[in-house]
């Protein structure tokens, strides 16, 4: 298995949990129903529709100050990882429920990066420079503002649903926004 | 080193509360080879142990050099002021030595054919009584020459004392130095290793070296000092350390002698020294002693409960315990397939399903946690070893006459606005395995449901998890409504990836842990001290 990957599971190698992984990984991969969304939005807009938790993050409103417009993000795994987890977990088999829970981690959040690094450089080719990655629970952006993730991109992802806390459904879900400046001179 | 530690043994450290047993002071006891030979004879018929000590103070040394004493008919000699002048006296030459050799002599006619331990105090030790312990240690920076002048002399002076006694016949060399714990790890080989390996040299039979605390990050020096036995302090688990240490050298520990054998009843005793010896005494070389010298003050009775309970959990293990090792090496490798075969081969041969549990499957996963408190391992390992646990106790469950019904001593649950499960689901995994019933509520539970359940099933002790920081403001709701419904006595324990420690305080919780393990390790701790306010 990859090393990042390992160290991340926190695995030695060579073992018989690495082994044992191996198999996990395979199976996770069987089990994804990747699905992604993106918008952009200008940032007036953007504040609007993100009302009351936009204005009402004060770190939010730092990290996008220089920007003109918000790109939104979500990436999500579908719901059969995480069932299978679940399954595992309830046949008391606790490494594979586990180890199968934090591969789906893994692999959202690799895809969520993908979508980041697509953002970033397609900036870039239009002169416009982008601010970190930003998501709901971060500081004071409140956990509730993926409702509004899940009124934008509900039609793109079939099956995305808000539940309690503003936590999502399917878990392995990942929504983020990313600020774009204007020009690549306006970088924040 | 010398000649194989005997494995098996049981006794206690030293025989200090041998002065229980004559009417005369320790003050007395220390001066008079005839009383003290009469207190440690009484001492031995009363609790007897298979290596017997000579009733020897730490302070016995340093006086020798010229360290002055305090003495008190109470308490043993303690050093009062260091040696103005450093003597190097012959040992045959200094009374109280004299009055422990004699006493050990008087052992042997006694207690034929039972092991004597000639017990001396390490070089390090008797240097820092001698000359202040602050002093040498600021010493071994600034002028490490005279440390190592004046450890010529303490080293001297302990071959010679130690010949002395090794003359009566003693068939062990006991060599305790406490002080070298003090010493930085990288320090220790210079200023107290290479003199015990010259000291333990003296002695062609076994020995044994003893330092108090907590010695893990010097295990490899003390075995460089080629000692046959390592007795090793009841701060140390001794399951994250037996790997470290070769089986030709014994495991000599560790019940607590303050906590245990001094402050509990024997009944305690009896039931801490049975989970001990179901926990090492698989180990062809393990011997079961105290962590250290049990004080003056503890009870006669329950030093005799520690040997005879010792002894008889011992026989019970000991015609299973190549099949017992197997089986907990086996789970500890988290090798589940193979776990049916072994717990089926010992219940054929005739091992209890309790023995089979607590020796072969929960031996593994109490190892398991030991190297995971030491981070020798992490969670995913001791996963797979839990569900090897599994494997075994699916077959054990029906066997054991644990009641199916029986009420649960944990409530578990994921807050309102959290559906947060795994790490809630692994708590409940790792505390099952432990023994601990468990009552889950699931995820996004009320806090009312809490508490009502809590006060239904009489549980004490509430797990809250929480992932969000939405959830981190209804557990302290949760908490509030424990505290002003008078369920006080509840402690709530939190975790999750929202909670840390200061979020644990804040929220006015009893405990955090950051993981299902320290969880488990919490709540059974809560849970053992609940159950001694209980009965006390």
């Amino acid at each position: 298995m990859d090393k990042r990957l390992l160290r991340y599971l926190q695995i030695a190698s060579p073992s018989l949990a690495e082994q044992e992984a191996g198999q996990l990984w395979d199976e996770a991969q069987g089990l994804v129903d990747l699905a992604t969304w993106q918008d952009c939005l200008d940032l007036p807009d953007f504040y609007r529709r993100f009302h009351p938790y936009a204005a009402n993050s004060a770190a939010l409103g730092r990290l996008l100050a220089p920007c003109r417009q918000v790109r939104l993000l979500v990436a999500t795994l579908g719901d059969r990882l995480e069932r299978r987890a679940r399954d595992y977990l309830d046949q008391q088999e606790a490494f594979r429920g586990y180890v199968l829970d934090r591969l789906g981690s893994y692999l959202v959040e690799q895809r969520m990066r993908g979508l980041d690094r697509q953002v970033t450089l397609a900036a870039q080719v239009g002169g416009c420079s982008t601010t970190r990655r930003y998501s709901p629970g971060y500081r004071d952006f409140a956990l509730d503002a993926n409702r509004v993730f899940v009124e934008l991109a509900s039609s793109g992802i079939p099956g995305l649903e808000l539940g309690e806390g503003g936590l999502l459904r399917p878990e392995k879900t990942i929504t983020a926004l990313k600020g774009l400046t204007q020009h690549a001179g306006d970088k924040p | 080193m010398g000649a194989a530690f005997p494995a098996g043994l049981v006794f206690p450290i030293n025989a200090l509360p041998a002065c229980q047993t004559v009417e005369q002071g320790i003050d007395t006891l220390c001066h008079d080879a005839e009383l003290k030979a009469q207190a440690v004879l009484r001492y031995y018929q009363q609790a007897p142990a298979d290596l017997l000590f000579c009733f020897s103070d730490i302070a016995i040394q340093a006086e020798a050099m010229g360290a002055r004493l305090a003495y008190s008919p109470a308490s043993l000699p303690v050093v009062v002021a260091p040696a103005p002048n450093v003597l190097l006296p012959r040992a045959a030459q200094v009374g109280r030595m004299g009055v422990n050799a004699q006493v050990l002599a008087r052992l042997d006619s006694q207690f034929p054919g039972r092991l004597r331990a000639a017990m001396v105090y390490g070089p390090f030790t008797v240097a820092g009584q001698v000359a202040g312990e602050q002093e040498v240690l600021r010493s071994t920076v600034e002028r490490p020459e005279l440390v190592h002048a004046l450890l010529e002399k303490t080293l001297a002076l302990a071959l010679d004392y130690a010949r002395l006694l090794l003359e009566t016949g003693a068939e062990v060399l006991w060599v305790s130095d406490p002080l070298a714990s003090l010493l930085p790890p990288i320090g220790f080989w210079e200023f107290a290793g290479q003199y015990l390996a010259r000291l333990l040299e003296v002695h062609a039979g076994p020995t044994a070296l003893h330092i108090c605390g907590d010695t893990s990050p010097i295990i490899g020096p003390m075995l460089q000092t080629g000692a046959d036995g390592l007795s090793l302090d009841q701060c140390l688990d001794l399951l994250a350390l037996e790997d470290a240490l070769p089986p030709e050298v014994a495991i000599i520990g560790n019940l607590d002698p303050v906590e245990v054998l001094e402050l509990t009843s024997p009944e305690d005793v009896a039931a801490q020294t049975n989970e001990l010896v179901e926990v090492m005494g698989l180990l062809p070389n393990f011997c079961l002693s105290s962590g250290c010298a049990p004080p003056p003050t503890a009870p006669l009775a329950n030093i005799a409960s520690f040997l005879e309970a010792g002894r008889a959990r011992w026989r019970q293990l000991a015609p299973h315990a190549q099949g017992l090792r197997d089986l907990a090496a086996t789970v500890h490798a988290g090798q589940r397939g193979k776990v049916p075969a072994l717990v089926s081969g010992l219940l054929e041969a005739g091992a209890s399903p309790l023995l089979v549990l607590n020796s072969g499957l929960m031996r593994a996963i109490r190892k398991g946690s030991a190297r995971y408190e030491v981070k020798q391992c992490h969670l995913p390992e001791i996963l797979l070893m839990v569900d090897a646990f599994h494997q075994g106790f699916q077959q054990l469950e029906g066997r054991l006459g644990l009641a199916v019904d029986r009420p649960p001593q944990v409530v578990l649950g994921t807050v309102k606005g959290d559906v947060h499960e795994i790490g809630k689901n692994l708590v409940r995994i790792v505390l099952e395995t432990q023994g601990v019933k468990v009552l889950d509520l699931g995820v996004n539970v009320e806090g009312r449901r809490f508490l009502e359940a809590c006060q239904k099933q009489g549980v004490r002790v509430l797990g809250l998890s929480a992932f969000t920081t939405g959830a981190r403001r209804e557990l302290k709701k949760v908490i509030q409504l424990f505290r002003e419904t008078g369920m006080e006595e509840v402690a709530v324990v939190v975790g999750g990836a929202a909670v840390n420690q200061q979020v644990a305080a804040s929220v006015g919780a009893d405990g955090y842990a950051r993981d299902a393990l320290a969880a488990a390790r919490l709540v059974k701790g809560i849970l053992a001290r609940q159950g001694r306010a209980g009965r006390g």
